[in-house]
């Protein structure tokens, strides 16, 4: 999770009490690249899930294909400039929207976190995922430095 | 699965088949999902037909494999395109110079063979990157240093032969300068070594650049007349501290001093970091204030007398913009100096530059912390990683939409053209392309001071924006050809530039009815008759592609 985003900071939460490894980060990912990610899929290959801005979503996705592995999932978390926030989400992920627009629209970073731990993602499901889905909720996190567009991801 | 140009699916089939017996079948990639991977995710054509695309990849892992993909693409007269990791991003990225290109990725083939304290020099293969290096000069707790690009997520040697640059002293920022001998496999298959590597049992590939006769390591470079399958790098005895001196000056035109003095105190050495240009008033900032600006950290808000200081200023009346510094206390120009070495010596160098810059009426100087190195973790976590040979992924912190970042754009395209290392150039080269920027309706570009990588010139870097718009990087491209020909009209040519413009680039050094190119040209025909090694790539086409000249 990148410390900067109160968002990163709730999907983070909601994985640790699901017992998932977290890491953490703040804006820049060298070490936890470097230190971290790089030896363990020098090791053996491992999914990694995170709620982060576009260029660090850019930067690990190129790096792990050097270890083999892909995106299998990502999604939009836009702000919007009237207040809400309009999620765009992969067909492979119709359950995730269902939940989102079921849930506390606050809540939707722990709500993306539960449903991808959850989930198991296949290259296949991402591949075949042609259509978007996209969805508003009406409120938006606060707490965060910047109203920044955020990605969920797994790179697998 | 889209065969390349020119070549028979069957042929293609059985191409591949073969590649597949030489490498196995898991390190040939020809699904469309594979291929995808290497389009360059910063093209300017991106979504449009002439965007670059590759036919499929080929992974060797020895150089073996490397000297028999080439004689199949031979028998097949299958396009190839190496890469080592493919990361030279807004420079064409993994994408080939001509579409329908193999691409043969050199990745696997990441083995560093050799590092030596003692003779400060490394011997490493294409898919080396510089955290790969580092992290072995680490784990064996070598005195030495790695001059790394900033991201430094790339390939010693894909980045020295791309002609990249660096943060260090200046015989290792020129990456290219700082190599010392290479292994390559011809367009024919053939392996060579050149400098002291065409000499066997010779121990001294490493230690002496040029070997005897011509020395051709340079062909090698920005070319398409071989595949580099190891290269020999110098690296930096790691220094016993670092120092930082700034002089600040208070007038626009002192920069005529400033520059001459400059480049006096780099050309004898007593300088011997990368000089950082800033200038306050007019809200350049130097290179760390600019990574923590792009933090998207809280800024303070605009003054708007300043702006419109600034506004007059880049009309040539700086009167009222001087004022302003002096009654704010903001230099006009901030001219960092940068000094590795021992405590005492670049202390007295520091010392000795400001008698230098001394005879510039008003000007004052701000000493910087000694630091002693290697860093602490507190002192690390402070610096700009790159001046110490730290390789970092930070810039990708950037790109998010935020309040210092409203329209974030897909990637950037770099412009990048040298100029003359004084004063006037610097002013005239704002001028005209600011003036360029009004006729082709680009984003205003603001007064910019030139990077100084390179000893001896400077260099223009502007960073063109590749968006999702495609009428928008129609624009964008139209005006990146017109810079590149108004450019020209000054002297000025690019020293690096993305695939979309290498024809355009290589076309305006055309002393002597492209004297240049057609030696180029005779060169290529000469060792890659079947022009299967990166046609295009520089603006290099073999005959059968090539345009009526």
């Amino acid at each position: 999770m990148d410390l900067r985003f109160a968002e990163s900071r709730r999907f983070g939460a909601a994985l640790d009490r699901l017992g998932t490894s977290v890491r953490t980060f703040e804006a820049d990912v060298t070490a936890l690249w470097f230190t971290q990610l790089d030896p363990m899929w020098r090791a053996e290959r491992g999914p990694v899930a995170g709620l982060t801005a576009y260029g660090v979503l850019f930067c690990l996705e190129r790096l792990a294909w050097d270890h083999g592995m892909r995106m299998v999932y990502c999604a939009e978390h836009e702000p919007l400039a009237e207040g809400g926030m309009q999620h765009t989400l992969p067909a492979s992920a119709s359950a995730l929207a269902a939940e989102l627009q079921m849930g506390g629209h606050l809540a939707w970073p722990r709500t993306v976190a539960q449903w991808l731990a959850q989930t198991r993602l296949t290259a296949t499901q991402a591949a075949t995922a042609l259509t978007d889905i996209r969805l508003r909720t009406s409120e938006r996190m606060r707490g965060s430095r910047a109203a920044a567009t955020l990605y969920s991801w797994v790179i697998a | 699965m889209r065969a390349p140009p020119g070549v028979s699916p069957q042929d293609f089939s059985a191409a591949l088949a073969q590649f597949a017996q030489v490498v196995s079948a898991r390190w040939v990639f020809s699904t469309d999902e594979d291929v995808e991977l290497y389009k360059d995710p910063f093209s300017p054509f991106l979504g449009e037909p002439e965007e670059r695309w590759a036919s499929a990849a080929v992974a060797p892992g020895e150089v073996a494999q490397v000297q028999e993909i080439v004689r199949i693409a031979n028998r097949y007269r299958i396009p190839l395109y190496p890469i080592s990791t493919g990361r030279n991003l807004g420079y064409g990225g993994p994408a080939p110079a001509y579409s329908g290109s193999v691409v043969v990725d050199l990745k696997r083939m990441n083995r560093i063979l050799e590092v030596s304290e003692d003779n400060a020099s490394c011997l490493v293969e294409p898919g080396v990157s510089y955290f790969d290096l580092y992290r072995y000069i680490q784990e064996h707790g070598l005195r030495v240093w790695v001059d790394v690009p900033d991201p430094g997520w790339g390939s010693l040697i894909g980045n020295a032969l791309d002609r990249g640059g660096g943060y260090t002293r200046p015989q290792f920022r020129n990456h290219f300068d700082a190599h010392c001998g290479m292994e390559i496999v011809l367009p024919n298959g053939e392996l060579m070594r050149t400098g002291m590597g065409a000499l066997p049992g010779a121990k001294t590939w490493q230690q002496y650049k040029s070997g005897f006769g011509p020395w051709i390591d340079g062909m090698f470079s920005q070319s398409n007349f071989g595949i580099v399958t190891k290269m020999g790098f110098w690296l930096m005895p790691e220094p016993e501290a670092y120092l930082t001196g700034t002089i600040l000056a208070a007038r626009r035109d002192d920069l005529h001093q400033l520059v001459p003095l400059l480049n006096h105190v780099e050309n004898t050495g007593l300088t011997n970091g990368m000089p950082d240009l800033g200038s306050p008033l007019l809200g350049i900032l130097s290179i760390e204030d600019y990574a923590k600006f792009m933090q998207d950290l809280p800024q303070p808000a605009p003054d708007p007398e300043l702006g419109a200081l600034r506004d007059r200023a880049e009309s040539g009346d700086a009167r009222g913009l001087e004022d302003y510094g002096a009654r704010k206390g903001l230099a006009y120009w901030t001219f960092k100096l940068k000094f590795f070495g021992p405590p005492q010596v670049i202390t007295a160098q520091w010392e000795h530059c400001k008698t230098k810059f001394a005879k510039i009426p008003g000007v004052r100087f701000k000493d910087g912390e000694l630091l002693h190195l290697p860093l602490t973790r507190e002192q690390r976590d402070k610096a700009h990683w790159p001046e110490f040979g730290i390789p970092t992924l930070n810039m990708f912190s950037i790109g998010a939409r935020s309040s210092t970042n409203p329209t974030p754009t897909h990637g950037h395209m770099w412009f990048s053209p040298i100029i003359p290392r004084n004063a006037e150039s610097i002013f005239e080269a704002n001028r005209v392309f600011a003036a360029a920027a009004r006729e082709f309706d680009l984003p205003l570009l603001r007064f910019s001071l030139p990077a100084t990588y390179w000893e001896r010139a400077f260099i223009f870097i502007f960073g063109f924006p590749v968006m999702d718009d495609v009428q928008l990087n129609r624009k964008n491209r139209a005006a990146f050809y017109k810079l590149i020909d108004v450019a020209a009209e000054h002297g000025w040519g690019e020293y690096r530039t993305a695939p979309a413009y290498q024809d355009a680039c290589m076309s305006k050094y055309s002393f002597n009815n492209h004297a240049l190119l057609r030696f180029h040209e005779a060169v290529k025909d000469a060792l890659d008759p079947n022009g299967i090694l990166s046609p295009g790539r520089y603006g290099i086409w073999p005959r059968h592609l090539r345009k009526t000249t």
